[in-house]
């Protein structure tokens, strides 16, 4: 399959000129379809401050497939599933959405944007939108607070 | 691929006469020629080329450098000759043979990503991947493909896009395009070119080929090449090539993979029997190989042994073949998907964990089930008002308050438990069910809430002092009165699985409470309950000794001997056989209730330690407990024992993974838990012997399984385990826990993980019961626990409360 050497190039420009206020490596060195990307919280965000393991997995026919993003740091988002497995998945992620020309340094980038910007209408976690969209004020509490909790050692 | 066929002769042809005409017609197409130039960055060179610079192009600048310089005199020459023959429209002569095809073909598309670059190096360090290479595959790019939208990419990512992708999507704006043009052509835009540009066309595909060749290069990949790199060979079809691997290679495909993967015909992978059981259960996961793929394996469900090429495709197979429960489902839908046979065992699922409509019309309608009691009740006043008595209808409209009592909020973490005893009694039933924190926290539905308001209200209103408190009610006629009653009108519950497991909730929700009602400073609601339960075992009793004032004094009066330590627990069991006329079944309920109501551990258990010795002694054979619903059940689990079997066997992987992460486990120990726990399911009907077991196996489960919390006791206790083990088997049938058709769920998942007992998903990370338990069995766990005060009292320290409801279930078993 092609995706090696796409997965190899894109790994190391990504971690020549990663995106904004992230690191990229590999989980596993031997395992190129892994990765972990190492996110702060954007400064102009309620995640500031917080430290967020994104874990990327790349399925076996990337780039044809999109890539999975889950959080491996717990985060109270609209957008990230609140159980053990914390994926993220819209927009371009969606397999329907998804252009083989995407990169993936550009779904970081869209992670992290969306931290910056939550997708109230288009959540994983309803509850969590509807307070984002209701009660801003109670929303971004929690929402540090977990981040403190949670996020805070880098 | 009609076009295979036509060129096979050719290339015959090819062969016969290798390198000359090759490298006339070479300088026709230009198509090393385009390579060349590019990557020297020279147009100058490129035109040279055209022009007929044959030979250097081939060895050195083609593109193509993956097709082996070195050999290429022979049959590649051969081939390309063959190739290119047609357009200088010289028909060479029709001879037969693919076999020049097939060779380069495989090489070409084995190695289009991989080795280009090693080759490209070798030959004349042109093909350095920064020259042109695809955008999608950052492989260099042979042949263009332009889009109308004039986005481009390699025609080896085109063609797999539209012919095994099967989308007409650009690959980089997904513009949908009926058809691409394949090019050699680096610049030239999509509606520059005019259809005379074009040298064949496939509508099927959606291409227009500027060349043949280009054509040809396409059309090759497409073909049954087989994907030895060694091989030349290509087939007519999938069972030919099948065929042929077997018997010239002795290799095998993977099926799953030829059918499912979206990859050309040579890029699959060739193994021996072995491997490909590696492939599909492991995947071809090879950390730090090249050619690591990142695949883990094909997932199998495990109902029909059957594997499946993905996750999709597993999905979609559990969802037509298998059944899930959705009120399960609707309770915690983040949980894993839990899957049933089929309906027969989803049925024995709604008849033991929620409240199926015993209705003949309802049980053939199928999915007749209700999430607690109240919706039962509500669906059996509704439709089948006929089929209840008088009384029973109006014990139906009759609410169970003490269940609304208990549910507050701070211990809604609990509430799974405790909820065993009211309303959600369908909810806390598993006793293998850690508490599951999002159904009992899930809001009542507003016409459950309407609902129950309603009954309330009815209740009151038909019942005169009786009426608040199921539990004032005497037990047996009481039909929302919670487990134990065996003898629970036929019309309200359907057959439930064992009276052990039913009585091991009451007993839950006091426990629950007690502990509670010291360490809490809120007492209300605890205190509320627990008189509601002295009521309700002095209510039974009273109405065991019909109401006798007298008779009801001296139990009162032996009971509070008992409290104050002036008599044993075996002699208040005594005198309760003297006092009550009654069945020892009716009385092992009173016992229990009873033994729950007390707050001092020691007292509890003595009460109970000694019920069961008394039963042990005086019925060797008791009869099964709730006869038909028992028999059920038993069957049922029986039968889904062998099962177990298999699906443990595909567990073990996983658990053992939960107990090394343990560390304080010792694996031996587990291995010896698990056989005792699969004869306990297969063997049910043995559960009638709970009651005759002594506190003695008991201990023994609990030293195996002590060494967790207090290593220093080790040597002792691992010494009496290895002295009772084999009692262990005998004793672990009495364990609900362990009959729970847990077998019968599975969730879908990649190998080893695929499926594996409820509970072990459920073992907590840190707590060491929890994940124990995960990795062994609840019942072994709190079966622990029951042997010695000291421990439970240690545990009551030091535990969650979750656990000790499991231990206190045990106690009641006997």
């Amino acid at each position: 399959m092609a995706n090696r050497k796409r997965i190899v190039k894109e790994l190391s420009d990504v971690t020549r000129s990663p995106p904004p206020g992230t690191r990229v490596q590999l989980l596993d060195e031997s395992d190129v379809h892994i990765w972990e990307v190492l996110m702060d919280g954007p400064p102009e965000s309620v995640y500031v401050g917080g430290h967020f393991k994104i874990k990327v997995t790349l399925p076996t026919d990337y780039p044809f497939k999109p890539p999975l993003l889950s959080f491996t740091t717990k985060i109270y988002h609209p957008n990230v599933s609140n159980d053990d497995k914390g994926s993220m998945c819209l927009g371009m992620l969606r397999s329907d959405e998804w252009k083989p020309a995407n990169r993936i340094s550009a779904a970081i980038e869209m992670a992290r944007n969306l931290l910056i910007a939550p997708n109230a209408d288009d959540a994983v976690e309803v509850s969590i939108a509807d307070q984002f969209k209701n009660d801003r004020a109670e929303f971004e509490k929690i929402a540090k607070d977990w981040t403190k909790r949670y996020a805070g050692k880098a | 691929m009609a076009s295979n066929a036509e060129n096979s002769p050719n290339s015959q042809g090819g062969n016969t006469e290798p390198d000359a005409p090759s490298s006339q017609w070479r300088g026709n197409r230009g198509r090393g020629g385009y390579r060349g130039g590019r990557n020297d960055g020279n147009s100058g060179d490129r035109s040279d080329q055209r022009n007929g610079n044959t030979n250097q192009r081939r060895g050195g600048n083609r593109g193509r450098g993956n097709r082996g310089f070195g050999a290429s005199t022979g049959a590649r020459g051969g081939f390309r000759g063959g190739l290119s023959q047609p357009s200088p429209a010289v028909p060479p002569p029709p001879l037969a043979g693919g076999g020049t095809f097939g060779d380069r073909l495989t090489e070409d598309a084995a190695k289009v990503e991989g080795e280009e670059g090693v080759k490209g190096g070798n030959d004349a360090a042109t093909e350095d991947g920064d020259a042109e290479v695809c955008f999608i595959c950052a492989s260099p790019v042979v042949h263009n493909a332009v889009a109308p939208c004039n986005h481009r990419t390699c025609h080896i990512c085109s063609l797999r896009l539209r012919a095994l992708y099967k989308t007409k999507a650009c690959a980089h704006c997904r513009m949908n395009a009926d058809y691409v043009i394949f090019t050699d052509d680096p610049e030239k835009k999509f509606e520059d070119f005019s259809p005379e540009d074009f040298s064949s066309s496939d509508d099927n595909l959606g291409i227009r080929y500027e060349k043949p060749e280009i054509s040809e290069d396409t059309l090759l990949l497409l073909r049954y090449n087989c994907p030895d790199s060694t091989c030349d060979v290509a087939c007519l079809g999938w069972p030919d090539l099948h065929r042929h691997v077997k018997s010239v290679h002795q290799k095998v495909m993977c099926d799953l993979c030829t059918r499912n993967k979206k990859v050309f015909t040579h890029e699959h992978e060739l193994f021996t029997q072995a491997e490909l059981r590696r492939h599909e259960k492991f995947g071809d996961d090879n950390p730090g190989a090249s050619d690591q793929t990142g695949f883990k394996g094909h997932p199998e469900c495990g109902f029909c042994r059957q594997r499946f090429y993905g996750d999709d495709e597993l999905y979609t197979h559990c969802r037509d073949k298998h059944e899930r429960c959705h009120i399960c489902d609707r309770r915690d839908n983040s949980r894993r998907q839990q899957y049933f046979v089929d309906y027969n065992a989803l049925e024995l699922h709604f008849r033991k964990d929620h409240f199926l409509c015993p209705d003949q019309e309802c049980m053939e309608k199928k999915f007749v089930v209700f999430d607690s009691e109240m919706d039962l009740k509500a669906h059996q006043l509704e439709s089948h008002p006929n089929g209840l008595s008088k009384d029973a209808r109006r014990d139906a409209r009759r609410v169970d308050m003490s269940s609304f009592n208990y549910r507050s909020s701070h211990e809604s973490e609990r509430g799974g438990r405790r909820d065993g005893r009211g309303r959600g009694r369908g909810r806390g039933r598993d006793p293998n069910v850690e508490p599951i924190p999002v159904s009992s926290a899930q809001p009542l539905r507003r016409d459950e809430l309407a609902y129950q308001r309603q009954m309330a209200i009815q209740s009151a209103q038909s019942v005169s002092t009786r009426t608040f408190g199921g539990q004032l009610t005497s037990g047996d006629a009481f039909a929302a009165r919670p487990p134990p009653r065996a003898e629970e009108p036929q019309t309200v519950t359907a057959p439930r699985p064992t009276a052990p497991e039913n009585e091991a909730f009451p007993n839950l929700a006091s426990l629950n409470l007690e502990p509670q009602t010291t360490s809490t400073a809120d007492l209300t609601p605890q205190e509320q309950a627990r008189r509601l339960r002295h009521n309700a075992v002095t209510e039974r009793a009273a109405n065991m000794l019909r109401n006798d004032q007298t008779k009801l004094g001296e139990f009162r009066n032996r009971v509070s001997s008992y409290r104050s330590s002036k008599i044993t627990a075996s002699e208040l069991i005594e005198a309760f056989f003297s006092l009550f006329d009654t069945s020892s079944q009716q009385l092992g309920k009173l016992v229990k209730e009873l033994a729950e109501i007390f707050e001092i551990v020691s007292k509890r258990e003595g009460l109970l330690k000694a019920w069961s010795d008394w039963k042990a002694i005086n019925e060797d054979y008791p009869s099964l407990p709730g006869q038909s619903a028992a028999s059920a059940s038993s069957s049922a689990s029986a039968a889904s024992g062998s099962r177990v079997l298999k699906l443990k066997n595909s567990t073990a992987q996983s658990s053992r993974s939960a107990v090394s992460k343990q560390g304080s486990w010792g694996a031996s120990g587990n291995q010896n838990l698990f056989p005792a726990l699969r004869h306990a399911v297969a063997s049910s009907a043995n559960r009638a012997g709970a009651g005759r077991v002594g506190p003695t196996p008991w201990g023994a489960a609990t030293a195996s399984q002590r060494p967790s919390l207090t290593p220093s006791r080790t040597p002792s206790q691992q010494h009496a385990s290895k002295g009772i083990s084999r009692i262990n088997t005998e004793a672990f049938p009495a364990l609900p826990a362990t009959a729970k058709p847990t077998t019968t769920v599975f969730s879908p998942g990649y190998g080893g993980s695929a499926v594996r007992r409820e509970t072990a998903a459920r073992g907590g990370g840190n707590n060491p019961w929890g994940s124990g338990v995960g990795a062994s069995s609840s019942s072994t766990a709190g079966v622990g626990d029951a042997d010695s005060e000291t421990v439970a009292d240690q545990s009551t320290g030091q535990k969650k409360k979750g656990n000790k409801n499991k231990k206190q279930t045990l106690f009641h078993f006997g």
